[in-house]
């Protein structure tokens, strides 16, 4: 599937912000079952530092600093992403889980080390909470990895009731594992939580999901919504996707921009802004599906800041990215 | 604390016999003084004769000297949070800890290695991962670690220096040998009060000290200073010291510091990043900086790409070090490495990286996520350190405090050994030892105590130094259990005896090359001037409640009931009530006669340290003022506001009755030390703008202060009352001005010209008010600006009003007897004043603006 994805995000501030500062994770990552065909950042006013990166955990980030007094702050991200089915193993075909959990010590190939990382605890997965008897009701001993998993995730889903009231982006694992409602990060986390507790590792997923408008209507531009999943790793297969907002293995209606320990680390916009008052934010995600499209293409009628690939790139390095 | 050994200060008590006489030696433990034939080991021998010779009443009195010295000096390690016992003074013992060259040169060999190996590493963690990938280091130390800062993995770092500047903790086992107990990699705290504490024990022991032959510490700092310089790869390059502020346990050893080293102390808030540079804000504009010493643990360092919930450091700072623009000491990710479980894979690594053995062996270390180390921690349990690997920020439930297994409660010790067998890694559990006995001085005779030594080692070149000493700390345990640096105690000056005789060094004027010549200060953080204004307005307005209170209690010893008297009590009370002292009803008795309840009011004023806006409450406002610039005020200052704080005359919580004599000694007393430190303010700084702030402050109170006296007196009864002038006068120090000047009787007009408009009197609000315009002349501003700034034109048309008031209309009472032109005049000057207080903050103070987070979107959700 191909889709053209734009997130904007719109600072209104209630005074002048003289200095702000931000690290943006909105840039989608390549590889896997992901081709990226372009990527491109605008922002306005025109920050007068802009940097481009990869961090720790692969993930495109970029670096803002406006420096000019501004009132507004724009943010927008277009791409052009392709994603095929990613090959999934049968559950019952994966490991039992106590392997997985007891092999991660001793690997010490790079992969292993990378994954070993999303073993331990991370800011947003604290808890107190008894995740580990929660987990232990789908991982019974000697299930296979991913069937238990499936498990876990297909509990959470049921359990937990979808309330963007209930919870904000601050709110602990326990909280939401207490009240049993929240939103897509906040039951990424737990179940994050809850597989890092019985040493399964896993991983915060940061993307976007291909919404239906309702039966008979247009879908509204701008009317989807970041999304968050998680995955976990299965040696010999490799990381494997779950998606406990929507009980599913991932396919080809998510997209990821990049993943971390938490959302934490990928979070799509972090910022520090000196001055500015009391403000206000407005974010707008646009998911469509179009037929193939090429980046030279792709008409844009404002200068991007940061493009992937840059204009006039061949065919063949567009290949690459 | 040490107690000075007041036992033997009476003159005539000579010693029996020597100080080692009574020295007990402890069973199995090494003893740094005697060996087990209770043998003096020789590099002890020259201290301890010198001692022996020297009279104890003579001994007595320099100590208590040194000590006083401590104390006002202001040397504290605030070990409590609570604000009674917040200043804890740091104690020192008088006798140092002796060791010879021989072993120390066997020592430095040990620790250079160490560091070198630790650097190496470091290299490793945050670079290629080499190590990790062939198993030398466990991943999970490193990727399960919280102190692994990922935002720093791949940052290059200038020569390939980490660690600039770190500490490792050693003891002596019994078998003689030292053993190292921990590496601080973070920002290790002590080097500022083994300074402090060679300067005091080389003063109060100066014959001695020079006749031994003990290595310099300054060497070690120029080193430093010479390895900071080489890393910001420009000359005359901007150093600065970064501390968490105030509030935190080492600030005072960070300002001590910074001064010696020449650096300014700076806070998070003080530095912006622009264009991925780093900069001060300082009054003269944006002043880029070169090179960090970091006194702020790394994670706090940067809220867009560390903590995010830490606004102690400088957003964007890991921007500019990973542009190169800034160089931070020590690097960021540098506290990884001071994980104890480290510590296990030393004596390996070294033989991997060094191909050499371990010359300075560690404490016997084992980190329980390797099985053969968690099998043998639950047979030892008991006997063994357990520590919690990684030092998280938040605590949970399961989290402990490091203890030794038997200690355990068999509840807590079920839990620990249930997760231990979970999670092993978790845990690290180490050997105790029983450190080595150090002569310490207690009620008059030598005690052995036992020691934990903290050494210091910087980059220098391509290699590392070793400062030749440290601070040595006697422990509350016999055993290194307790050698954490918040239990607090006594520590000892080190001193490495040279065979050879020792060259002096100071700090001063090492830089290599000519200094470029300055004189203007421009440099000045917008949050010290705050500051700075602000110890201006605390002193000032000490001093009025002080003056306040004096004419007071003078007065009560008169006669009351003589009607003269009555109403200028009446009308200082009005004063006293309008600064929230003393409460009407006790003045409203007070003039029906009883006197009672206005004597326990002046007392608590006076005595009782949680009075409200009494004395002690003034005081501790200036005081704390004053300690948030501490590194701009010299000595000297310092130790007169100390003596303001803990006047001994003022201490007395609890006392309900007012001795009139008493009161007024106290208070006479205070006023003196009070002008000592606004003489030396005068005399003593630099007409640098920090001057400039305290002395605007200072007017700007005095200003206020003036009006509201002026008022309260002349305009709440008839100004004609007998003895109100004379108050007045008195209040505003100016009756000796006055007399010499008209020869008369008080009269209004000259009085209020005395006070009000002339500008030549120190004390009038004329004079503040004309010196806060030059102030704000002589402030910078925007040169492009055309015109007058808003400021400018408040304080001109300030100062134009004193100057063409009319005094004789101002002293004529109208038809109806009231002064309704001088009514007039204090109400403007009521608001223009406080008005031209704000515009001065707004000017200069928000550069101090602080950073905050923007909103944040979550995923999955159409609202933040």
């Amino acid at each position: 599937m191909m889709y053209r994805v734009s997130h904007d995000t719109t600072y209104d501030y209630g005074q002048s912000v003289s200095i702000s500062h931000h690290m943006l994770h909105l840039l989608p990552r390549a590889g896997g079952s992901q081709v990226c065909h372009r990527t491109a950042l605008y922002v306005s006013p025109t920050p007068t530092v802009c940097n481009n990166s990869v961090d720790y955990f692969g993930n495109r980030v970029v670096f803002l600093t406006v420096q000019v007094p501004h009132q507004k702050l724009v943010i927008r991200s277009k791409s052009v992403i392709e994603v095929v089915p990613p090959a999934t193993p049968a559950p019952l075909a994966t490991p039992p889980w106590e392997e997985v959990r007891d092999g991660l010590f001793a690997d010490r190939s790079a992969h292993g080390i990378d994954a070993l990382q999303y073993r331990f605890e991370s800011p947003f997965t604290v808890a107190e909470a008894d995740l580990p008897g929660f987990a232990a009701q789908s991982f019974a001993p000697g299930r296979p990895v991913l069937d238990a998993a499936l498990d876990l995730t297909g509990r959470i889903f049921r359990e937990f009731k979808y309330d963007s009231t209930a919870t904000t982006v601050s709110t602990p694992v326990d909280a939401v594992f207490k009240g049993r409602r929240g939103v897509c990060q906040d039951f990424a986390h737990l179940e994050i939580a809850a597989l890092r507790s019985i040493g399964i590792p896993a991983r915060y997923v940061s993307g976007y999901l291909l919404t239906y408008p309702p039966p008979g209507q247009v879908k509204l531009v701008g009317s989807d919504a970041s999304h968050a999943w998680l995955s976990i790793w299965v040696p010999g297969h490799g990381w494997i996707d779950l998606d406990p907002t929507n009980n599913l293995l991932p396919s080809v209606e998510h997209i990821t921009i990049g993943w971390g320990r938490d959302y934490g680390d990928v979070s799509p916009i972090n910022g520090v802004i000196i001055g500015g008052g009391a403000h206000d934010i407005k974010v707008a995600v646009d998911v469509r599906p179009v037929e193939a499209v090429t980046a030279a293409q792709e008409v844009e009628t404002e200068a991007a800041i940061i493009e992937f690939p840059k204009r006039g790139a061949s065919e063949r390095e567009i290949g690459l990215i | 604390m040490s107690s000075p050994p007041r036992t033997t200060t009476a003159k005539s008590a000579k010693r029996a016999g020597p100080l080692t006489k009574g020295y007990q030696l402890k069973a199995n433990v090494y003893d740094e003084l005697l060996g087990p034939d209770r043998t003096m080991r020789a590099h002890w021998r020259k201290l301890m004769e010198s001692l022996d010779r020297m009279d104890p009443g003579e001994f007595g009195h320099r100590w208590q000297r040194a000590e006083t010295m401590l104390q006002e000096n202001g040397i504290n390690f605030n070990v409590f949070a609570d604000t009674e016992q917040r200043v804890r003074p740091w104690s020192l013992d008088p006798v140092p800890f002796v060791i010879s060259q021989q072993e120390w040169r066997a020592l430095e060999d040990g620790l250079l290695q160490r560091v070198r190996l630790l650097n190496h590493v470091l290299k490793d963690i945050y670079g290629r991962q080499s190590l990790l990938l062939d198993g030398s280091i466990p991943s999970t130390l490193v990727v399960g670690n919280p102190h692994f800062l990922r935002a720093c993995h791949g940052i290059a770092v200038p020569q390939g220096v980490y660690l600039n500047f770190m500490a490792i903790d050693l003891a002596r086992a019994p078998d003689g040998r030292w053993w190292v107990l921990s590496d601080r990699t973070q920002a290790p705290a002590g080097a500022g009060f083994a300074l402090e504490n060679r300067i005091v024990v080389s003063g109060t022991l100066p014959e001695i000290y020079r006749e031994s032959q003990v290595l310099r510490l300054a060497p070690f700092f120029q080193a430093l200073h010479r390895h900071l310089i080489s890393v910001a790869g420009r000359d005359d390059p901007h150093i600065v010291l970064l501390t968490p502020g105030p509030s935190r346990d080492t600030y005072f050893e960070h300002s001590y510091l910074a001064r010696y080293l020449g650096f300014s102390l700076v806070e998070g808030a003080d530095l912006t990043v622009r264009d991925d540079k780093v900069y001060l804000k300082t009054l003269g504009g944006l002043q880029q900086v070169d090179v960090i010493l970091r006194h702020l643990a790394d994670d706090d360092c940067d809220p867009l790409e560390l903590r995010a919930d830490s606004w102690l450091g400088v957003t964007g700072l890991v921007q500019a070090v990973r542009a190169g623009n800034v160089v931070m000491a020590n690097a960021l990710g540098s506290s990884i490495v001071q994980c104890e479980a480290f510590l296990a894979l030393m004596p390996a690594l070294s033989r991997q990286i060094l191909g050499e053995e371990l010359k300075l062996p560690n404490v016997a270390t084992w980190w329980c996520g390797e099985e053969t180390a968690r099998d043998y921690a639950f047979e030892h349990f008991d006997e063994l350190f357990l520590r919690p690997t990684f030092h998280r920020r938040t605590q949970r439930k399961v989290d402990f405090e490091p203890a030794v297994g038997m200690d355990l409660a068999a509840e807590r010790k079920a839990q620990i050994r249930e997760r231990m067998a979970a999670q092993g890694y978790d845990y690290t559990v180490q050997e105790l030892i029983q450190a080595s006995t150090v002569p310490t001085f207690h009620e008059g005779v030598l005690q052995p105590g036992p020691l934990v030594l903290r050494v210091f080692v910087a980059a220098s070149g391509d290699d590392f130094v070793v400062m030749p000493g440290g601070l040595a700390r006697i422990m509350h345990s016999p055993d290194t259990r307790a050698a954490a640096m918040k239990r607090g105690g006594e520590s000892k000056d080190t001193w490495v005896l040279s065979p050879a005789p020792v060259a002096q060094v100071t700090l001063i004027g090492t830089s290599s090359g000519p200094v470029q010549l300055r004189r203007t200060g421009r440099d000045l953080p917008s949050r010290t001037a705050d500051n700075l204004y602000w110890l201006g307005r605390y002193a000032e307005r000490t001093e009025g409640t002080l003056r306040t209170l004096r004419a007071l209690i003078k007065r009560l010893s008169a006669d009351l009931a003589n009607t003269a008297t009555m109403p200028v009590v009446r009308r200082l009370l009005a004063i006293m009530v309008e600064y929230g002292q003393v409460s009407s009803p006790a003045v409203e008795e007070a003039v029906a006669g009883k006197l009672d309840s206005l004597e326990k009011s002046l007392a608590k004023i006076l005595y009782d340290p949680r009075c409200p806006n009494g004395l002690h409450d003034v005081l501790r406002n200036f005081q704390s003022t004053a300690g948030l610039v501490r590194d701009r005020l010299s000595v000297d200052a310092w130790v007169t506001l100390n003596r303001l704080h803990q006047d001994r005359a003022l201490q007395q919580p609890g006392s309900t009755t007012l001795e009139v004599g008493a009161a007024l000694n106290a208070l006479n007393g205070q006023i003196l030390t009070l002008s000592a430190f606004a003489g030396m303010e005068m005399e003593n700084m630099t007409r640098t703008y920090g001057w400039q702030f305290l002395d605007m402050g200072r007017r700007m109170e005095r200003a206020q202060h003036m009006v509201e006296v002026l008022k309260t007196m002349l305009l709440s009864g008839a100004a004609d009352q007998p003895g109100v002038l004379e108050l007045l006068l008195e209040l505003a120090d100016s009756f000796m001005t006055y007399r010499s000047r008209y020869l008369a009787a008080p009269q209004l007009a000259p009085v209020l010209d005395l006070l009000l408009a002339d500008e030549t009197n120190p004390r009038s609000v004329g004079f503040q008010v004309a010196a806060i315009e030059r102030h704000i002349e002589n402030l910078p501003r925007d040169p492009d600006r055309a015109g007058l700034t808003k400021k400018q034109r408040m304080i001109r048309e300030l100062r134009t009003r004193l100057q063409v008031c009319d005094i004789e209309h101002l002293a004529t009472p109208d038809k109806n007897g009231k002064l309704a032109a001088l009514t007039e005049l204090f109400k403007r000057l009521e608001d223009e004043l406080p008005a031209l207080s704000e515009r001065i903050a707004y000017v200069y103070f928000t550069h101090a603006e602080v950073a905050r987070p923007a909103h944040v979107f979550r995923a999955g959700s159409s609202s933040p």
